[in-house]
């Protein structure tokens, strides 16, 4: 028998989503490499002696650095000269031939959301986190969590056609 | 909202990108220390590890060396007793000579007296086997240390095992040395 790092295997869980997340938050892939490596390590450290660590912890240090870089004059300037390069969602996941115009509509209508109910979709849907782990990350009530992804989804499914073009909409916008 | 978990199902299909092994191997760079303080099991086939070829001579060596405390200690005072005739001048002389033999692993000891005196052969060893087995990790919290910040004190106890095999004589040896090793994380508070 031998052994393995149980960072490695952790990290193979979850360093996709996570990476995905930071993306929404850096808004372009080498900010977000940069959060993802920061927040884990700095969370690693502190609880990795455990054996396992809760992605929440992770994905709630990546939001957080990601407001403190924002602050940062010296990020503010490197973000607006890279933001001027737009890095669509479809980017960030893997792609087959036969579904590429497909994932690009439903990515497209994603890329479209607001953004706080993007990252609320985007911790539910593919970060696989509660209700509740999901508002302990971005420090919002239950409720607001559930309106926000409830909004998102309705208005994915007024946007993306196709499959449910023959049902009745009903568009409700956000309130929030 | 049928439609709805529809779409969910839809959303949960699409699969984002795994970090680049680049970038994996990055975030091990900078896990440091803090990278190895938990371990999981794996099987694996792979052959044991093993270190140097020099370790064959110790067990014998060690082995050796009782047998020729023994023999020293021992033997002369049995052969003493039979032994009426006056002792030659020689033989009390503080000087001893000595042979020293330099593929012997012992000061003082040909090869073949090793071989001679422990009944164990000096040749023929098969490669050590060596593993390191963690019993134990204890984590000691966290330290202060004055002009640095905090860290992490976290204690492995390990053992380290070697195997010697000798095929001919279907001679086994296995040797056990516990070790420690302390580490310290750095910590960044946040």
């Amino acid at each position: 028998m031998e052994t393995e790092p149980i960072w490695k295997s952790w990290f193979a869980r979850h360093g996709a989503k996570l990476l995905l997340f930071a993306r929404q938050q850096a808004r372009n892939p080498h900010d977000a490499e940069d959060l993802v490596q920061e927040a884990f390590v700095r969370i690693w450290r502190l609880y990795g002696h455990t054996g396992e660590v809760a992605p929440g912890l992770v994905y709630r240090a990546v939001r957080r650095l990601a407001i403190d870089w924002a602050r940062s004059l010296d990020r503010r300037k490197i973000r607006e000269q890279k933001v001027v390069a737009e890095f669509p969602l479809f980017e960030s996941f893997k792609s087959s031939i036969e579904q590429n115009e497909r994932q690009k509509a439903i990515l497209a209508a994603v890329d479209r959301l607001p953004p706080e109910q993007k990252e609320v979709l985007t911790l539910k849907i593919w970060g696989e986190l509660t209700f509740d782990e999901i508002g302990r990350t971005l420090d919002l009530s239950l409720n607001t969590v559930a309106s926000r992804y409830r909004y998102a989804l309705q208005k994915l499914r007024d946007w993306i056609p196709v499959q449910l073009e023959d049902q009745p909409k009903t568009r409700e916008e956000s309130v929030e | 909202m049928k439609e709805l978990d529809d779409l969910e199902e839809e959303l949960k299909a699409l699969q984002p990108k795994d970090p680049t092994p680049a970038f994996t191997a990055r975030v091990e760079d900078a896990l440091g220390d803090s990278g190895s303080v938990s371990f999981r099991r794996i099987s694996s086939d792979s052959p044991k590890r093993s270190r140097s070829k020099l370790y064959f001579l110790i067990p014998p060596a060690l082995a050796l060396a009782a047998s020729l405390v023994w023999m020293l200690s021992f033997l002369p005072k049995q052969t003493g007793s039979l032994d009426t005739s006056p002792e030659p001048v020689e033989r009390s002389s503080p000087v001893a000579e000595v042979m020293e033999d330099l593929d012997s692993p012992l000061h003082g000891v040909s090869l073949e007296e090793l071989e001679t005196y422990s009944g164990m052969p000096t040749e023929g060893w098969a490669d050590p086997q060596v593993r390191e087995l963690l019993l134990d990790r204890v984590d000691e919290g966290l330290i202060q240390r004055p002009g640095f910040s905090p860290g992490r004190q976290v204690r492995f106890h390990y053992l380290d095992e070697t195997h010697w095999m000798h095929p001919a004589s279907n001679t086994r040896i296995i040797s056990t040395t516990p070790r420690q090793e302390v580490i310290i994380l750095d910590l960044d508070l946040y």
